[in-house]
């Protein structure tokens, strides 16, 4: 129980702060060592264990607090991105920071947070508010005659169709013959460094290559593959840039999954209606939406810089969310924490008169 | 958060500007991890100062990110803890910003003297003509 909480709580906590893996855990790790010692001094003092893990909690502090506090430790304005998600969902929640983790040895909830994934239709019901924008990059062939503003097809065009009088690559890197094609066809371009980085990818190496007319896209073909056959190195055009970066990085297939949230939905009701004041008069289906796109991989949606381009939208108590595979599973694991940590933490009205 | 602090909201004014000197001092007779910087604080304090976990880690890692402090991980003690010490930078910013605080928190003392009529400024108004 206290041993389950407190994984929820600064499993909540990590994910709205957003850092790195590596500085997620250090901080966890630190204040995880901080509430077992919490609540060491006051199982000590003469509390029951129930009230040493509330009492931690509570002198622990507010999680909004604390996330946007780190959201403000150097860095750049990505921090207060972090800082924000979390105070838009803890507003939603409405208690995480005032209540802390009631520890009661209440159901168990591993049980009830499976979610549920109603229907799994490519492009069903929700085609409407995807459509306007996320075609473009998400599946490029059907896509192509209709996208909006960007001009992939002019690019892709240049690519294909161009020529290549004459190349004379000697002891050349690999990123400067790249950056030799688009330049005589004049595309943008750009290196999607922490993708390549992230493969270890090495377009430093030298290549040595004299050829005539050759039709730029296959140039590019050709210096991809002499950065090793599964480096892994690819290119795809978005936006109309070209970008050379990883296979991975592409973006991949969207589909629309559906999440029943009516749960969350009722559980945010019965919250505001403990609040004094309220939660404000938002429309609490709205703020979800919002929330949700702030948290789970922001850059993801409609607009965002990643070129995925997903979209969420609410029918009833249904959330249709169109995006990849791997976000999808991101969505699942937001939506696990989050009926964790509301499941502890709306248990027993009781508690907090316990002491 | 309805649990009364020992931590009056003035208090809480003051801490504000002056939370990176309080760790920093807290620091200063030694490594100590989060929980204990707390306790020190609190107690030298006489529980005026009594910070929430939440606001005393995020302050340490904006110092470390500073290098005013240096941590490291150890668990000789028996339990993993992230310790914590002043560096030399650390140090002296604690000497510097201590001289600047002494010397305005005595000013502020002559003041609010000499406002309360330990004198004579505030006793009675000179009477007229």
């Amino acid at each position: 129980m206290s041993e389950q909480e407190f994984e929820n709580y600064l499993g909540l906590l990590g994910r709205f702060l957003r850092l790195d893996a590596g500085q997620r855990e250090e901080i966890r790790r630190e204040l995880r060592a901080h509430l077992d010692e919490a609540v060491e001094a006051n199982l000590a003092a003469g509390m029951s264990r129930d009230e040493a893990v509330r009492q931690a909690l509570d002198d622990f502090g507010d999680a909004a607090e604390l996330a946007d506090r780190f959201g403000k430790i150097g860095r750049n304005e990505r921090w207060f991105m972090k800082g924000t998600a979390i105070a838009a969902v803890v507003a939603w929640l409405g208690f995480m920071g005032t209540q802390g983790l009631t520890s009661s040895e209440g159901p168990q909830q591993a049980g009830s947070a499976t979610v549920a994934e109603v229907l799994a239709s490519p492009r069903s019901a929700t085609a409407a508010p995807v459509d306007k924008s996320a075609a473009g990059k998400a599946s490029e062939g059907e896509a192509a005659n209709r996208v909006p503003p960007t001009d992939n097809a002019e690019v892709a065009r240049r690519l294909s169709k161009g020529v290549l009088t004459e190349v004379n690559f000697n002891d050349w890197t690999i990123e400067r013959g790249i950056e030799f094609i688009a330049k005589s066809v004049d595309v943008n371009y750009h290196f999607m460094r922490e993708e390549l980085d992230a493969i270890g990818a090495d377009l430093s190496q030298s290549i040595t290559c004299n050829l005539r007319n050759v039709q730029p896209e296959a140039m590019l073909k050709i210096l991809i593959a002499e950065s090793g056959p599964d480096a892994g190195v690819s290119y795809r055009v978005e936006n109309g840039i070209l970008l050379i970066g990883s296979e991975h990085g592409r973006p991949r297939r969207l589909e629309t999954r559906c999440y029943d949230v009516s749960d969350l939905l009722a559980m945010r009701a019965a919250v505001a209606e403990q609040v004094p004041g309220g939660l404000g008069s938002t429309d609490a289906r709205e703020e979800f939406c919002r929330t949700l796109r702030r948290v789970v991989a922001p850059e993801s949606w409609v607009g965002g810089t990643s070129g995925v381009e997903g979209d969420l939208s609410m029918f009833g108590a249904t959330v249709a969310v169109y995006q990849t595979a791997d976000i999808h599973v991101q969505v699942e694991a937001f939506l696990h924490d989050l009926r964790s940590v509301a499941a502890s933490t709306t248990a027993p009205a009781s508690a907090s008169a316990a002491r | 958060m309805q649990t009364p602090s020992k931590t009056s909201d003035s208090t809480r004014d003051w801490l504000r500007g002056s939370l990176d000197l309080a760790v920093l001092s807290a620091l200063s007779s030694g490594e100590k991890y989060g929980y204990q910087i707390l306790a020190e604080l609190r107690r030298a304090t006489d529980g005026r100062i009594d910070l929430k976990a939440g606001t005393l880690y995020p302050a340490l890692h904006a110092l470390e990110a500073q290098e005013l402090v240096r941590s490291r991980w150890d668990d000789a003690s028996g339990r993993d803890r992230k310790w914590y010490s002043l560096t030399a930078a650390g140090r002296r910013r604690l000497r510097d910003r201590a001289r600047e605080w002494l010397e305005f928190t005595a000013a502020v003392r002559r003041l609010l003297e000499s406002a309360l009529g330990g004198g004579d400024a505030m006793a009675t108004p000179p009477a007229k003509g």
